[in-house]
């Protein structure tokens, strides 16, 4: 029974009552109407209830920006529905842009009744299980509240940021042919050495100056390996240094750096994998090319900061979980204590880029030009500062990165970052 | 501002004519401008979308019939302006729809609902009308029965629904 019918209940009791204390029969009369009405509503509910429903979407990955049209069809199996109300779910940040998310419509038996919009939105995964319909008599007096299954998802994948092919030289490879210098003799472009002949050399390398010295012998040109690298993207989403400004949030940012990166790395020919420290951790195992950029971007645009998460969960996270000798790649803007959590990293044998957003610049156009807050950031900044230095000092590359400025801007640093740690460990 | 529903405006309007009317009739000049003042309510709360409005201009409307009843004013003209209430109030709701798409289903949701509404409540108006010409003398304990059947009756019905 719904809040109109009770409505009129009260309205007929009353009227009754007013009639019984008064004694005057017209008051009785003027209930008459009301009680009709109740009675018309009662005989014209449905009865046989049987509806079906099914959602689409138009695209099941968008970029941000890309409208999405979803189309509801509800159909109806059993007797006629008098009053059919279809209340579709709306998420946070969904901006409706055609059509209308409610319709109260009549659904014959046999028919289809069909609703359809189109949204924009953010990052994010947009899953809806069930659609709410009210179904009731025309006057919505007697109602049932039904959630008809109907499933249907789709992704909002993180904005592209422009970054060119990246070419970086990890200190480990993998013995598969790929982008990255190897530091060993085989197959490649860059010249390596000279070595004596063997037979089964191509004649084409001969190195005919050196054979010239030596009338008796022949020697051959070598090259420099190209090799495939192990990479391992580490995003950190906690909210405790994920921090927001406005409507924005610094974990936007680093899951663009993560995708930017992934895209890069991967279109350059390395296998990339994944883990997302977040409202739980996501994992991506290691691959190659464009089904494993896929995969990734789908994991980075589901990833929301956590708030439950622990503030030891950098440090406990399972690092083994990447590849021995990978090169980490961590985008995180960074709390005080993380240098422990890096400092285990490098224990474990791994080489560490450390991408970090900087959440000082990200906020400090927040706080009002004063005294106290210009006091406040310079802390703050001599904090990172000293906290930067102590995880380079563990023979980790950082990339300071102040999010107003385009991410392609440090790709030079990134990869000098990550050669001069190759050349100073080797 | 919602919608402008001619079919709930019209109801509502006939409501305060015929209450107005009857009150005006009766010489009690309080009770037409408790009606215009209540109907003027509803036209600027309808500005501010307002959802509960349409409700409240049915309690006070059935209110004040009541009251012109009891206080000797035409019982016709206060019944029909209490079902015209009723009916603008109903109508009003079909109204809060109006910013959706429109389409066969939800155009045939409206003629249908417009229709069972006009009957209901016009059988009813015909019928307690029909009744204020009927004098049949009941005694009070059978009266008693009676309501006390009735509300029962509501009562067993509002927990069973």
């Amino acid at each position: 029974m719904s809040a109109k019918a009770n409505l009129v209940l009260l309205v007929v009791a009353g009227l009754f009552l007013a009639a019984l204390a008064s004694r005057n029969g017209s008051l009785a009369m003027m209930a008459l109407p009301f009680l009709l009405y109740l009675l018309a509503g009662l005989l014209a509910s449905p009865k046989d209830i049987r509806l079906g429903a099914t959602r689409s979407v138009s695209s099941l990955r968008a970029q941000p920006g890309e409208s999405i049209t979803v189309t509801l069809a509800i159909q109806n199996e059993g007797s006629s529905v008098p009053r059919l109300e279809i209340l579709e779910q709306t998420r946070s940040g969904m901006l409706i842009r055609e059509g209308s998310l409610e319709q109260r419509l009549t659904l014959p038996s046999e028919k289809t009744a069909e609703l359809r919009y189109t949204f924009q939105g953010p990052r994010g995964m947009y899953a809806w299980e069930t659609i709410p319909v009210i179904v009731s008599d025309l006057f919505g007096l007697f109602e049932q509240r039904l959630d008809l299954p109907a499933q249907a998802q789709t992704l909002i994948l993180p904005e592209q940021i422009p970054l060119r092919r990246m070419f970086i030289q990890p200190l480990h490879t993998l013995c598969t042919v790929g982008p990255n210098l190897s530091r060993l003799p085989g197959i490649g472009v860059d010249f390596w050495g000279v070595r004596e002949y063997r037979p089964g050399d191509s004649l084409r390398w001969i190195h005919w100056r050196n054979s010239a010295r030596h009338p008796q012998q022949f020697f051959t040109k070598e090259f420099e390996r190209e090799e495939m690298a192990n990479i391992g993207l580490l995003l950190d989403a906690r909210a405790t240094t994920n921090l927001l400004r406005g409507e924005r949030n610094l974990l936007e940012y680093s899951t663009q750096a993560a995708a930017a990166l992934a895209r890069s790395l991967l279109r350059a020919g390395n296998r990339v994998s994944l883990l997302i420290v977040g409202e739980r951790m996501v994992r991506v195992f290691p691959g190659t090319g464009k089904p494993q950029l896929a995969r990734i971007l789908d994991r980075l645009a589901e990833c929301e900061p956590s708030e439950k998460l622990s503030f030891d969960a950098l440090k406990y996270i399972p690092v083994r979980l990447f590849p021995t000798n990978s090169l980490i790649i961590m985008i995180s803007p960074l709390r005080l204590d993380d240098d422990q959590s890096i400092a285990r990293l490098r224990a474990e044998g791994y080489q560490v880029l450390l991408v970090s957003p900087d959440p000082i610049q990200f906020c400090a156009s927040e706080y009002p030009r004063n005294d106290t807050s210009s006091l406040a950031i310079r802390a703050a900044r001599l904090e990172r500062a000293a906290l930067l230095w102590r995880i380079r000092q563990m023979g980790v590359a950082v990339v300071d990165w102040p999010v107003d400025q385009p991410l392609s801007k440090y790709a030079r640093e990134m990869r000098r970052a990550v050669y001069g740690m190759t050349r100073w460990n080797r | 501002m919602e919608p402008v529903n001619k079919h709930a405006l019209g109801a509502c309007l006939l409501a305060a004519i015929l209450l107005a009317g009857g009150y005006g009739l009766g010489g009690s000049w309080l009770g037409v401008w408790a009606v215009l003042i209540m109907m003027a309510s509803w036209f600027a709360c309808r500005t501010y979308d307002f959802r509960w409005m349409p409700s409240v201009l049915l309690i006070v409307y059935t209110g004040i019939a009541a009251a012109g009843i009891l206080t000797t004013v035409s019982p016709a003209l206060m019944i029909a302006g209490s079902a015209f209430a009723l009916a603008g109030w109903e109508l009003a709701d079909q109204g809060a729809g109006q910013g959706e798409p429109s389409t066969a289903l939800r155009n045939l949701y409206q003629r249908e609902h417009l229709k069972l509404a006009l009957m209901s409540i016009g059988l009813g108006l015909l019928v307690a009308e029909s009744g204020l010409l009927v004098q049949i003398a009941i005694p009070f304990g059978l009266l008693l029965l009676i309501a006390l059947a009735v509300l029962l009756s509501l009562f067993l019905f509002h927990r069973s629904s």
